[in-house]
């Protein structure tokens, strides 16, 4: 009977546990997708809200640069950000914020056309500039934009761990001691 | 009326009395884990949601409580 009273205690260190050692000591990748439909706690909407228009398709562009801000929930080591867009104007050109400012890196990587879709990647194999809240930021520039032609359908966010070391935990206690 | 008697006291038997204490506790240690991580979760959004399923840990607390509620003495 004694053993069965310690069962409650032991179901909460077994699920906070879990939580505990997948945020702090596991290694490996994640993947987060969005159809922009719902918030998901990884993706704001796309940004300046008036440069872009909600609809029943996804996002449509107005204006362009727009960017989208990803909130990293573990360590990284590299992230890659992929986006479904449908496309009837010229090609768009995806890069990340690599510091303060307007410091961007864009992609070399060509655009991938999969049925009616183009498919466009940024792989940022080493994650050297993190906005305040572990947000990554991502451009989307599309020169030349018509507007109505640019249409994003989906984001999928890639995530690399990295291995939990002993100078992260400083740094990040740090960042909260100043 | 002997099989009848037989299968009271296998009803009414400590094994059973057991296992409903085991999914009474099951229910308590779900509650406070499902209270403590949701407010993890409203902390830090994604911070738990991402490795496990709230709502299903909440689904498995009612059906514990449910199953798991002591017979009146």
């Amino acid at each position: 009977m004694r053993y069965i009273r310690r069962m409650r205690w032991f179901v909460l260190v077994l699920l906070a546990g879990y939580v505990a050692w997948q945020s702090v000591i596991a290694s490996g990748s994640l993947e987060a997708v969005t159809d922009f439909r719902e918030r998901t706690p990884y993706f704001d909407v796309l940004l300046p809200a008036g440069r872009v228009e909600r609809s029943e398709q996804g996002i449509i562009l107005n204006q362009e640069p727009v960017y989208i801000d990803v909130r990293l929930p573990v360590r990284a080591k590299s992230a890659a950000l992929e986006l479904k867009v449908d496309s009837s104007s010229a090609p768009l050109k995806l890069g990340i914020q690599t510091g303060e400012g307007f410091n961007f890196e864009f992609s070399g990587l060509p655009a991938e056309t999969v049925g009616e879709f183009t498919l466009y990647r940024y792989d940022a194999l080493d994650l050297t500039y993190v906005r305040p809240g572990h947000k990554l930021r991502f451009i989307i520039s599309a020169p030349g934009l018509v507007t109505d032609s640019v249409v994003v359908k989906q984001a999928t966010i890639s995530v690399k761990r990295a291995p939990a070391s002993l100078s992260w935990w400083q740094e990040q206690f740090m960042r909260l001691w100043n | 009326m002997e099989l009848k008697r037989k299968l009271m006291m296998a009803f009414n038997s400590a094994p059973m009395t057991n296992t409903r204490t085991v999914l009474g506790e099951l229910a308590v240690g779900l509650s406070i884990s499902w209270a403590l991580l949701f407010l993890l979760e409203i902390l830090r959004s994604g911070l738990v949601s991402l490795y496990l399923d709230l709502n299903l840990i909440l689904a498995i607390t009612i059906l514990s409580w449910l199953t798991g509620a002591r017979p009146r003495q």
